[in-house]
């Protein structure tokens, strides 16, 4: 399936090189959030949230073909 | 055709309905339901008292402002004044702008009290502060009443730095009566390019107290509660418990689950707000109502995963954007008016200038605010985040 991830903050820097934040991925069915974080090297616990359609999901719910999938690191700067 | 004051009263009188003083009392016993009581006297007037629950709109500002103040045409109205003519007059004036429902006060607010039914008076304010805020009393949502809530009410800020500045700023210029501010640094030259509490001159200056100089001098009427402290699982309770608002502008991860957790227990509105570099999250978590940090981030992230802006740098003006919500919000909060963020994190990329709004929701499992809590007292927050 095929999924678009959306990265915010410090985990664009994850983006592949020219993609921009917003990096479309070919991913096994069945395949969660985290896994697309992982399939983006982005190691584990940086990811902080996942949003579906501007909703908070849980890292560990299984995506579907087409979603746009948000991911949002906490900031920790004041 | 000249016409006397007794033709126009003749004419208002066939269009606006009378009602007596001790019709409006018996209403008011019953409960009044929608019908809004339409004070259109002088501000003056109305400070020096007024029906209770009534709305000030004086005659002269009645057309401008009538409909932010009663939006619904259908809405029952009964208006008023001191001896019933210029409510008369009003009266007229509301029905030619398609009000239905509209009667006049015969006798006015004189008859009203020398007949010894209740009237209440509003906070007292000072001519100094009739001036400062007199742009808050024009807007329904503030007005006198909102103005002295914010002069009663009691917000602490956590840290003096980046968000902290605008957000003391304003909420000081906005009147808010007491403004605790924790933060146990001095003021460094690097923090003068975004923490704009603070002055070249004050350079090594406790924050508190470089804050506590720059709000006195913007705003009197404020009292300033410096607390130069590190806040910890030792203090924050103590901290916490005078007051209404916390507002969360701290630099770290141990402080930010530290904050939500004392807030979840004292059940205190925690306004959040959070920066890096070029982004910044803002949202308001208020407890058993809304998620808290820890539905949002159930994890703090590994140790370097998220540096501070000491360590990645920041954009100068994003807190001041950041916090400047923040206040908003505050305020907000303290006057019951819009619709908060609670339940919506907002995420701004200054770069694009993009701004996303994301629903939350309450996570059953949180193991704070959650149905069966797995954390009921103050933990370790430095080594939950995974610092010793």
């Amino acid at each position: 399936m095929t999924v678009t991830i959306k990265l915010f903050a410090g985990l664009r820097s994850f983006a592949p090189e020219g993609s921009g934040d917003e990096v479309v991925l070919e991913l096994p069915a069945g395949a969660t959030a985290n896994d697309a974080a992982t399939a983006l090297g982005i190691p584990q616990g940086h990811a902080g949230a996942a949003f579906i359609n501007n909703e908070r999901v849980d890292l560990d719910v299984t995506l579907s073909d087409g979603q746009v999938v948000g991911l949002i690191p906490p900031l920790g700067g004041g | 055709m000249k016409r006397s004051l007794q033709d126009v009263l003749k004419d208002a009188r066939a269009i606006v309905p009378e009602v007596s003083t001790d019709e409006v009392s018996g209403r008011l016993e019953q409960g009044m339901g929608e019908t809004v009581l339409l004070d259109v006297r002088e501000k003056e007037e109305f400070r020096e008292g007024h029906l209770p629950d009534a709305i000030s709109v004086p005659r002269g500002f009645l057309e401008i402002q009538i409909e932010t103040a009663v939006p619904d045409r259908d809405t029952p109205i009964v208006a008023y004044c001191q001896g019933g003519t210029r409510s008369l007059i009003a009266g007229r004036a509301l029905k030619e702008m398609g009000y239905t429902d509209v009667v006049s006060m015969a006798g006015g607010y004189g008859v009203w009290k020398g007949a010894g039914h209740p009237w209440t008076q509003d906070h007292q304010f000072t001519p100094d502060q009739l001036q400062r805020y007199s742009r808050h009393f024009l807007l329904p949502e503030v007005g006198e009443e909102g103005q002295a809530k914010l002069l009663d009410a009691k917000v602490l800020l956590i840290g003096a730095g980046g968000l902290g500045s605008p957000t003391a700023y304003y909420l000081a210029a906005a009147g808010v009566g007491t403004i605790g501010i924790v933060d146990d640094d001095t003021v460094d030259r690097s923090n003068l390019q975004r923490q704009i509490l603070h002055t070249e001159e004050r350079v090594g200056m406790p924050k508190v107290e470089s804050a506590q100089l720059t709000l006195q001098g913007l705003n009197p009427d404020v009292k300033v509660v410096p607390y130069q402290q590190r806040i910890s699982s030792e203090n924050v309770m103590e901290l916490f418990a005078d007051y209404d608002i916390i507002v969360d502008g701290c630099d770290n991860f141990p402080t930010r689950y530290l904050v939500n957790d004392a807030c979840v227990f004292l059940n205190k509105t925690n306004v959040h707000g959070s920066i890096f570099q070029f982004e910044g999250q803002t949202t308001v978590f208020k407890p058993h109502e809304g998620p808290c940090y820890r539905c949002l981030f159930p994890e703090p992230p590994p140790p370097g995963a998220a540096p501070s802006c000491a360590e990645a740098g920041v954009l100068g003006v994003l807190p001041g954007l950041i916090g400047c919500i923040q206040a908003v919000e505050t305020v907000k909060l303290i006057l019951g008016a819009g619709n908060g963020l609670m339940g919506r994190l907002l995420h701004l990329d200054t770069l694009s200038m993009e701004i996303n709004t994301m629903k939350l929701r309450r996570d059953p499992e949180c193991p704070v605010c959650g149905e069966s809590p797995t954390i009921t007292e103050l933990i370790d927050y430095e080594e939950f985040c995974g610092l010793h």
